[in-house]
């Protein structure tokens, strides 16, 4: 994260305050109604600015990308406040840094932002939203949270810089290039980060669950399992796209070993050979389907010896019955 | 956090400049100088414009520091994003090859504009720098305030500007109690007792928080803060004019024709 000061042209660096500033006027008009309910708020709000001040202010650079690389501690923001005024806390954040500190700059406050505030925020609370809906725990959910918004920032900086400075090479292979040299830092980093998170928020959680609820109210919102009807609803919207998807595709289907594996293992000496066992057409399809059909009946026999039963129920008690 | 991220944290260059004559100038003045000299920086296609921009921007920001503080230490990460971006620049822009080293090759386009974009990286850094240095914190958010940014975004900054002595010093206490404890011993130690530190700053910010803002009820805080209604001087758009003619100048001579790039 944080795009240094002059690296972005003009006109990008003014598409990127474009894009940033709905959101970050959205979460100061959030922040307003927070405090118009709880003038507390505002104060509460200042600390956890600072929070990421701290938190952030501590560079890696990263070679290649012309950037560096941090904890961004966003998820932690982005849970505690929502993802909307996260992204105008962020951007108070950035605008400190970029004057007193050098990191960042003020053209590129808008991308920094962008990537950090919103893209950062948004992925890491729906990450959190989807996990918690998912009935796992809350642990889990905010390691998503933290691991995910700090990926998150880090692939939208890629694309930022990807699309100023890609040259004469394609946007993808400079977005590759670019995210690729995040990796070293940025991986254990996000890991790091997904880890201190669900920490953090475990321990709020056992010590003083009272801040969880007074900050944000859409925090336990955020809890309520999915219906039966939206888990129904998300299958059908997933296979309309994949429909979709399908009617566009002219040629024939290829799978990720041939379009990927034997491709570079070819070009690079080593072409497949022969399998042992040459199974094709309808057979290898019926023993794909035979697998997953016995490996669905098995891990649906035994689902719950595999995660946490919350209500402590024993579902194959027979005394039960 | 070791001694140069304390140092880095705590010393604020706008509070650290001498009483030099820029520093009295209308922080809106100062303000646009600023961003009109990002844009000339940012959109020019030639170096020289930010080289000479740069120029004298690092001429104001030497005269202006005082004996013992030190602002190019800020620059040091720039300088080295600059040098990376000028490298990559080398490889991926252009056609014309000057230099082959392997798969990869040095062009001749991708040359200048690497230079030109390490330029701006320097020129764009020392701008900010020279603004932060020259200017108090409260007179930036005046300005601010002046020109229309949110109410409710200047009042966090403040805050935030506010509470981020307080999250230091108490953080730095609590780690050092947790290194006199051997808490950062092993890497399970030291996951450990970062998130018993983040969990306490929190937990005792969201008390102090509340605690402060009963405070501020009793003085008659409503929600909104006063303090930033700072009068400005009568000389603005002088001084706009003034502040604004040098990078104009600067943008006008690095377009001539004179230059060989």
């Amino acid at each position: 994260m944080h795009i240094a000061e002059g690296i972005l042209p003009a006109g990008w660096a003014a598409a990127n305050y474009a894009a940033a500033t709905p959101f970050v006027l959205a979460g100061a008009h959030k922040i307003t109604r927070m405090a118009k309910d709880r003038p507390a708020v505002k104060p509460l709000i200042g600390l956890l600015g600072a929070g990421v001040f701290v938190i952030s202010a501590l560079p890696i650079p990263v070679p290649i990308a012309g950037t560096c690389s941090h904890p961004t501690g966003i998820g932690i923001v982005a849970l505690l406040l929502g993802p909307l005024p996260a992204a105008t806390l962020t951007m108070v954040a950035l605008i400190i840094q970029a004057l007193f500190m050098a990191h960042g700059g003020i053209s590129t406050l808008g991308a920094n932002t962008l990537n950090m505030g919103v893209i950062g925020a948004f992925s890491g609370y729906v990450a959190f939203v989807l996990c918690r809906r998912m009935k796992l725990s809350l642990a889990i959910g905010a390691f998503a949270a933290g691991f995910v918004a700090d990926l998150a920032t880090y692939a939208g900086t890629a694309g930022s810089l990807s699309l100023a400075l890609h040259g004469n090479i394609s946007i993808g292979t400079a977005w590759l290039t670019i995210a690729v040299a995040f990796v070293p830092t940025q991986l254990p980093l996000a890991i790091f980060e997904g880890i201190i998170t669900a920490g953090v928020f475990t321990a709020i959680q056992e010590r003083r669950p009272d801040i969880l609820s007074g900050i944000n109210k859409s925090f336990l919102k955020a809890s309520k399992p999915f219906s039966a009807r939206t888990w129904g609803l998300a299958g059908a919207i997933s296979l309309l796209v994949l429909l979709g998807f399908s009617l566009f595709k002219t040629s024939s289907w290829e799978g990720v070993d041939v379009s990927v594996v034997e491709r570079y293992a070819g070009e690079f000496g080593a072409a497949a050979k022969e399998p042992f066992l040459n199974i094709t057409g309808d057979m290898l399809l019926f023993i794909f389907t035979l697998a997953g059909v016995t490996g669905g009946f098995f891990m649906g026999y035994i689902w719950r010896e595999f995660f946490k039963n919350p209500h402590g129920v024993k579902y194959r008690d027979k005394t039960e019955v | 956090m070791n001694k140069n991220e304390q140092s880095c944290l705590l010393e604020l260059p706008g509070e650290n400049s001498s009483s030099f004559l820029l520093k009295k100038i209308d922080s809106r003045a100062k303000v646009i100088a600023a961003i009109i000299s990002l844009y000339f920086i940012l959109s020019s296609p030639y170096i020289m414009t930010p080289l000479l921009i740069g120029v004298v921007f690092f001429i104001t920001l030497q005269l202006s520091t005082q004996k013992g503080s030190s602002p190019w230490k800020r620059l040091i990460i720039p300088l080295y994003m600059a040098a990376l971006a000028v490298i990559t620049q080398f490889f991926w822009t252009g056609q014309t090859v000057l230099l082959s080293l392997g798969p990869l090759a040095v062009k001749s386009e991708g040359l200048k504009q690497g230079i030109l974009i390490g330029t701006r990286i320097i020129a764009g850094n020392l701008v900010v720098l020279t603004l932060a240095t020259l200017t108090n914190p409260a007179d930036l958010l005046a300005a601010a305030r002046w020109f229309r940014m949110p109410t409710i975004i200047i009042e966090i900054t403040s805050l935030v500007y506010r509470y981020i002595f307080l999250i230091q010093e108490e953080a730095l206490a609590m780690k050092e109690a947790q290194k006199i404890r051997l808490g950062y011993f092993n890497w399970h130690k030291t996951i450990d007792s970062t998130v018993s530190l983040i969990t306490m700053v929190i937990i005792r910010t969201y008390d102090r928080a509340t605690r402060v803002n009963e405070a501020m009820t009793t003085r008659g805080y409503t929600g909104n803060l006063y303090t930033l209604r700072i009068e400005h001087g009568n000389n603005f758009i002088f001084q706009t004019f003034i502040l604004s003619a040098l990078p104009g100048l600067c943008w006008l001579g690095g377009n001539f024709k004179i230059w060989p790039f």
